[in-house]
């Protein structure tokens, strides 16, 4: 598997086929027992959980199922939290602004509990691009919304993705979602393999299973 | 950057409370221990300077001759006050009659603690030059003269002494004392070389000066010279004060031991709440230095405001007592630095020697967890907790009591808890195997519960247990102490000695009193005599050991030796039986472990010049603080019948028959009263104020047993939640639901009544035999009460924590978090 830079790829799949499992590996979060994985040009098979945590806070970010906000923060303090804890100056300003950029401007200092979960996962859409990731990684990133939210999480998602020249990788059983990526993939059993677009013929099939380097 | 989140999260998780329950538990540590250390610094400061009155001083130096001039110099240097005084016995005369008299000679400044009681009043000063005051029996002895004759001046007898406050307590001081100026004793010429003549010096300062006093000086003493202090034991207080001082520590030990289970307990439930937010602050990059430096701050913060908090209130806790304290006890204000370092250290190494497990279990959260929530990263090894918590406790211990001794008491008993609990808990995972939910009806449920939570409930029993073990020792300690200390003295202690009885007054005496009296008092014959000989073999003085000279070394002075037909009370026979032949003695315990004696041994006495050799048959334990007359050796009647005697008695008069002592005065004028009422008054209220404080140590046990009970319930609270959402969903009704948690938490409780009866009854083994001295005994009724009320109280308190859960609509249930 090979994505290229400011490419967004969706990898679909039935539940426990491995798809979150192959996410923690190409973020960094788990460390692979064999094989290799290049992330910007770096294999993270080599490198130890410091290096690992630094490559994270330089170059990638998350949006998950369960938004993962810290309860206790406020909006603007949970949208600032990545960009704190890589020393950019100024967080405050630039998670106001993101907050603004995804409709919340409003919402400053209410907690997650007071947000609905649309709401909450704008506040995590914020937070993901704070800090200007290379890639981001999103699972199941409307898995706990409503089709509207859906929808609207989907455009805010894609229109920044756009806009900021960011690597998407985009773990879902969702297939209209994976279907507004450029590419897809399709994990079965441990298996991944690519889906030709729908310009392609639909009779090639998902044999062309390959593994990746 | 770490440091701004650190104090963002604080400001905020404070805020919503999330934090109140391990602030709370830090704060009680820290209030229990400052508070209690006040408290207790300052009725020891009262006790010992209420019981410094009786010696008249903080320290005293006795010694034969003038001791040397170096220590005094030294206790000049340190700010102490001092007084010297002699003290000797000689003739006087007025007219005709004569009478052996101790003079007491002392330099101005006397007393340095207490008052001279005068029959005028509080004495203001001492007797002007050539003037003598003198005790009320002198006077109707020597027929109230005008001047007496001591050696080879004349004084006015000027004002009668009622009490000397450090006459100490000696019913045998039978000569009446004088009280005269150091200065007037040259020209009476009665010292001579040879002369038999004790100098006393008392010396007062604060209690580091004193300790450095102490340090210094006692080495220079040699072995003629005594080094008396408040607590060596003369004073009947001494052995109250000592039980009374360990006890307080012992309860606020254990009050820190449970202090410290509610901060461990809340400790992991405060990092359990933040795995979520270290796998995600690890997501997004946080370097493993990062999420030490913020948590280690946030905890730092945590620990701050618990300790200012528990400082505020053990400040108030101390004002609080202290309002209630007789004024006599309020007026001391100990130094504050003890009590606030002993706070402080309390607070931060409970706070982080209790969390460092949970703590570094927090910091090994993988990132994964985002993806998988079931992830908790390492598990280390439970030992590193187990060490680093007893750690902590014995460290606090120990700074606290500074007591190896009950230090190590109390490690030992929750190392016993300990190992109960890890078993109970094995077998309750291993028995308990069973399928499914057992939902037919509630006390399947509650064993079902039980069973399916067994790790968390071994972590549950902690608290209950040690919360019940530590009111059943406190509670049992507390009454033992109180009865024995009721025993020594009983409400009608005797408030009166007469000594110096003549043979042919005492029927007269004992029919004068029998009247007034609930029992008729015992008469004791007195005979003066000295123990000269042990098997035969002469013994020697301890200056003569010193010289080098062979042999064991004796009783100096000439002994009180009386005789009974019966063992008298308040005495107990350890070995042996009590006299049954003429030439048969009793020896009190004490002396016979001084003197090497067993039973057999023949003891050979000069009575009189003469010899009387008599056989140990017994060896008695005797209550020496009773206020009893007590004797070292009991003879029989037979082989004390040749020898001249005196006799003394004791009695107990309530204050409105004092006007009989007036009669007996009147009637008896040779016989000598000692009204020691006011002492026994002062014993009284010595120990009222201890039983005041360990009621006070009571409440903040139950305090921080409530603290634990609630940090415990809180734990389980989530996983119940969700348990009780699905019963809910598939239909139990909620009678069945209230019915299984209250028997569920019952059953819990009833397994900690067990488990605290168990580890109660051998804590308190440990403590009676090494630490206090008391008699062991098991506490049956407990096994019965302590897991009933264990299961009463434990399942209203958990029933009373689910209410809202209990009466959550399954909606909700789903729903909340």
């Amino acid at each position: 598997m090979d994505v290229k830079h400011g490419e967004s790829v969706a990898i679909l799949g039935p539940s426990g086929s491995g798809k979150s499992t192959l996410l923690g590996l190409l973020a960094a979060l788990d460390s692979p027992t064999s094989g290799s994985i290049k992330l910007d040009g770096v294999a993270l098979e080599e490198l130890n959980e410091e290096s690992k945590a630094s490559l994270r806070k330089q170059k990638v970010s998350f949006i998950f199922q369960s938004f993962m906000l810290v309860d206790t923060l406020n909006a603007l303090e949970n949208v600032m939290l990545p960009a704190e804890l890589a020393g950019v100056t100024k967080a405050k300003e630039k998670a106001e602004a993101m907050l603004e950029r995804v409709g919340l401007s409003h919402r400053l200092t209410h907690f997650p509990n007071q947000l609905s979960g649309g709401e909450q996962q704008r506040v995590a859409i914020a937070r993901a691009f704070i800090c200007e990731p290379k890639v981001l990684f999103a699972d199941e990133p409307t898995g706990n919304l409503d089709s509207a939210n859906s929808d609207k999480i989907a455009d805010m998602l894609f229109e920044l993705n756009r806009e900021s020249d960011t690597t998407l990788v985009l773990v879902t059983h969702d297939m209209e979602l994976a279907s507004r990526c450029q590419r897809q993939f399709i994990m079965d059993s441990g298996c991944l393999s690519e889906k030709p677009s729908e310009q392609m013929s639909a009779i090639k099939g998902a044999e062309e299973a390959s593994a990746w380097s | 950057m770490e440091l701004s989140l650190a104090w963002r999260l604080f400001k905020r998780e404070l805020s919503q409370g999330q934090l109140l329950l391990i602030i709370l538990a830090i704060t009680l540590a820290v209030l229990s221990v400052t508070g209690l250390a006040s408290v207790s610094e300052r009725l020891q400061m009262a006790i010992n300077g209420q019981a410094s009155k009786f010696i008249a001083a903080d320290r005293i130096i006795d010694s034969p001759a003038k001791i040397d001039p170096q220590i005094l110099t030294l206790a000049d240097k340190l700010g102490l006050a001092r007084v010297g005084s002699m003290q000797f016995n000689s003739m006087v005369y007025a007219g005709d009659a004569f009478q052996l008299v101790t003079v007491r000679a002392v330099e101005q400044g006397y007393p340095l603690k207490g008052d001279i009681e005068l029959s005028s009043g509080k004495a203001n000063g001492l007797p002007l030059a050539d003037n003598i005051w003198f005790e009320t029996r002198l006077g109707g002895l020597l027929g109230y003269p005008e001047q007496i004759e001591l050696g080879n001046a004349n004084f006015n007898l000027s004002k009668e002494i009622i009490r000397l406050p450090d006459a100490g307590f000696n019913p045998f001081a039978s000569s009446p004392v004088v009280l005269m100026r150091i200065e007037d004793v040259a020209k009476t010429q009665v010292i001579q070389p040879g002369s038999r003549v004790t100098y006393r010096y008392q010396f007062t300062g604060d209690t580091s000066q004193l300790t450095a006093f102490e340090a210094q000086a006692k080495p220079l003493l040699n072995t003629s010279q005594r080094w008396v202090d408040v607590q060596s034991g003369d004073s009947p207080i001494a052995g109250a004060v000592k039980r009374a001082e360990r006890f307080l520590l012992l309860a606020s030990l254990l009050g820190i031991a449970l202090a410290c289970a509610a901060i461990g307990i809340a400790a992991q439930r405060y990092c359990q709440r933040h795995y979520d937010v270290v796998a995600m602050l690890k997501t997004f990059g946080a370097s493993a230095k990062q999420i030490r430096v913020l948590f280690g701050t946030h905890l730092l913060l945590v620990t701050t405001v618990g300790v200012l908090l528990g400082l505020l209130g053990g400040f108030a806790l101390d004002r609080g007592i202290t309002a209630f304290l007789p004024i006599e006890i309020a007026a001391y204000t100990p130094p504050v630095g003890r009590p606030i370092m002993l706070g402080i250290a309390t607070g931060f190494i409970s706070a982080f020697m209790f969390s460092a497990y949970p703590l570094m279990r927090l910091l090994a959260i993988p990132p994964l967890r985002v993806l998988q929530r079931q992830l908790e990263g390492l598990q280390l090894g439970m030992w590193l907790h187990l060490i680093l918590s007893l750690g902590a406790m014995a460290l606090l211990g120990y700074l606290y009591s500074q007591s190896l001794a009950l230090t190590l008491t109390v490690v030992a008993a929750v190392l016993l808890l300990g190992t109960l609990l890890s078993v109970l808990g094995f077998f309750m995972i291993r028995l308990g195997h069973s399928v499914g939910m057992k939902t037919t009806n509630p006390l399947q449920l509650a064993l079902a519960g039980l069973r399916r939570r067994a790790k968390q409930n071994a972590v549950q029993l902690v608290g209950f247990s040690s919360a019940l073990v530590l009111l059943l020792t406190i509670l049992a300690l507390r009454q033992d102490l109180l009865q024995e200390w009721q025993k020594q003295l009983p409400e009608n202690s005797p408030n009166y000695f007469l000594v110096n009885i003549a043979p042919e007054e005492t029927q007269t005496i004992s029919d004068f009193l029998a009247p007034h009296l609930k029992s008729s008092p015992i008469i004791y014959p007195v005979v003066r005599g000295r123990l000269t000989e042990i098997n035969g073999e002469e013994l020697i003085s301890n200056a003569q050991k010193q010289e080098g000279s062979e042999g064991r070394v004796g009783i100096s002075r000439e002994l009180n030796l009386t005789y009974q037909s019966s063992l008298p009370p308040n005495n107990e026979i350890l070995e042996g039986e009590f006299n049954q032949d003429t030439f048969d003695v009793s020896v009190e315990s004490g002396v016979a472990e001084r003197l090497g004696l067993s039973i057999g041994d023949s003891l050979t006495y000069t009575i009189d010049h003469q010899p009387l050799t008599v056989k140990v048959t017994s060896i008695r334990a005797v209550h020496w603080e009773t206020l009893q007359p007590n004797f070292f050796m009991i003879f029989t009647e037979q082989a004390l019948a040749p020898f001249a005697y005196t006799s003394m008695s004791s009695f107990h008069l309530e204050d409105s028959q004092r006007g009989l002592i007036l009669d007996l005065i009147k009637q008896f004028p040779t016989v000598s009263i000692i009204d020691v009422g006011a002492m026994v008054s002062q014993l009284r209220q010595i120990i009222d104020q201890v039983s005041l404080s360990l009621s006070l140590v009571l409440v903040l046990v139950l305090l921080a047993s409530a603290l634990v009970m609630i940090a415990q319930t809180e734990a389980g609270m989530a996983t119940r939640q969700r348990e009780l959402a699905v019963l809910r969903t598939f239909g139990a009704s909620g009678w069945l639901l209230r019915a299984a948690t209250g028997l569920e938490f019952a059953l819990l409780g009833t397994i900690a009544g067990i488990l605290a009866v168990v580890v109660a009854e051998f804590t308190l083994y440990l403590l009676k035999t090494q630490v206090f001295e008391l008699n062991v005994y098991m506490h049956w009724p407990w096994w019965g009460i302590a897991p009933l009320c264990g299961g009463l109280i434990v399942a209203l308190l958990g029933i009373w924590r689910c209410r809202q859960l209990l009466n959550k609509s399954c909606g909700e249930l789903l729903k909340g978090h």
